[in-house]
């Protein structure tokens, strides 16, 4: 575990100072959340979760806090992506009157981003979790592997499975257009 | 755009995704907001051990007392009789689930959702459309009530059902606590006890026989992420039940059209 943040050695378990650890990495969070989210009061959500379940839940052991916290932040906004996705859904089948605004998809611009992050809820959580740490997060494979306790060669696989599924859903959903008409 | 990338789209995507950045006042106040919900979770935890020190004797009694009283949210016994809920969740031959969606105290869609331990499925909306998924082979047959109709495929194994069998994934993935509720209830004409879950946010209730811990039914608000209306599931669970001859077969009535290309398999 990085020597720096730890507070406390218990029997089992390290103390770790989040308030420090949110002061050095708390940027770093909040630019993973957003780049796979797209919204700003989204992200931060995603951003205090992550630090209060440190606070609430210390891991046992942390090589790279940098890494952790990517992966950490990874999961949760993609579960938050995929039940905004599931409530968009729903709602199609809810009458007009009752349904609610979603804020985030109306400040979004780009198009081929939004349509991105809309796709990658059609993957299985793994092939998200590769595709975001790998594309978004910009961890290497190695590290990737070694957060998700996977070998490397299995993330080659399932990033390879990931694009190709994403562009291939890219493609139908009408994006081509979009990116060429603005490229 | 680069034609020779196969994989352009996702690549121009990604590249735009990283030129979006948090404008710096935003994150200012952000980081300050986050220290400061820190701390105040910190003081929550801290006076909430120093407290549970101070009063661990006078404390224990009266908490084994209420304990008995509510019967318990236990992992003990709770938890194995969760399990036992959870089982059938795992190893059914078929199971037919009917699901009613109300917003505001409103009926606003229900469903039929067949599966079977093949990973088959079909789904059921009475006036919006037929769906009928084979997970093995990677298929996936959409009906329209318009008599359209839509192939589509899947990598196998993948389940394309995923969107209206997600429930049932996270109840099979369900690793957290289960509440167990202290009064029994009648549901369906049988005495079932209720199992208090959190499902990715949202808290089920998912009731079960107290006599053989078969899940009957599950309820409860979904989670929407601010909206102010209230979304209420209901699921009502039959399991192993026979299904219609031809459930899962990729049947067209008469008088559908395709919406895009016809499969090559069902010529």
């Amino acid at each position: 575990m990085n020597q720096e943040f730890i507070m406390t050695q218990g029997p089992s378990m390290a103390s770790v100072d989040v308030e420090q650890l949110a002061r050095t990495y708390g940027a770093l969070v909040l630019s993973t959340a957003h780049r796979i989210l797209g919204d700003i009061s989204a992200a931060q959500d995603v951003q205090q979760d992550v630090f209060v379940r440190l606070l609430e839940r210390p891991p046992p052991q942390v090589e790279s806090w940098p890494a952790w916290l990517k992966t950490a932040t990874t999961r949760k906004a993609i579960d938050r992506l995929r039940r905004n996705q599931r409530r968009d859904r729903l709602q199609s089948f809810i009458p007009q009157p009752f349904r609610s605004a979603r804020p985030e998809e109306v400040r979004t611009g780009n198009e081929l981003v939004v349509g991105l992050r809309k796709a990658s809820t059609a993957l299985s959580r793994r092939e998200a979790q590769v595709f975001f740490l790998s594309a978004f997060s910009e961890l290497s494979s190695q590290e990737v592997a070694q957060q998700l306790a996977i070998s490397e060669n299995n993330v080659h696989v399932v990033l390879h499975r990931a694009r190709q599924r994403l562009q291939s859903l890219l493609e139908t959903s009408g994006n081509l257009e979009t990116t060429e008409e603005s490229s | 755009m680069n034609a020779a990338n196969p994989f352009h789209l996702v690549d121009e995507a990604v590249h735009q995704a990283r030129k979006d950045s948090i404008d710096e006042s935003e994150q200012t106040r952000a980081q300050e907001q986050l220290v400061q919900h820190i701390r105040d979770r910190g003081k929550r935890t801290t006076r909430r051990m120093g407290s549970q020190w101070a009063l661990a004797l006078p404390l224990l009694a009266a908490t084994l007392g209420i304990t008995l009283w509510l019967g318990g949210l236990v992992s003990g016994n709770g938890g194995a009789a969760f399990a036992a809920v959870k089982q059938y969740f795992l190893h059914f031959e078929t199971l037919r689930t009917h699901m009613q969606i109300s917003v505001a105290g409103q009926p606003a869609m229900e469903m039929d959702i067949l599966v079977d331990d093949r990973d088959r499925a079909r789904i059921e909306m009475p006036g919006v459309m037929t769906t009928i998924v084979n997970g093995r082979e990677g298929w996936m047959l959409t009906l329209l009530p318009s008599k359209a109709m839509q192939w589509t495929e899947f990598e196998p194994g993948q389940s394309a059902a995923a969107d209206q069998l997600e429930w049932l994934y996270e109840i099979r993935d369900f690793q957290g606590q289960a509440v167990v509720l202290r009064d029994l209830r009648t549901v369906n004409g049988e005495l079932a006890r209720g199992y208090e879950l959190n499902l990715d946010g949202s808290t089920m209730t998912l009731w079960a026989t107290e006599s053989d811990n078969r899940p009957l039914r599950m309820e409860g608000e979904y989670a929407t992420d601010g909206s102010d209306q209230g979304v209420h599931l209901v699921l009502d669970f039959a399991f192993d039940v026979p299904l219609p001859d031809g459930s899962f077969e990729p049947e067209i009535p008469d008088g559908y059209f395709w919406l895009g290309e016809p499969p090559l398999s069902l010529d």
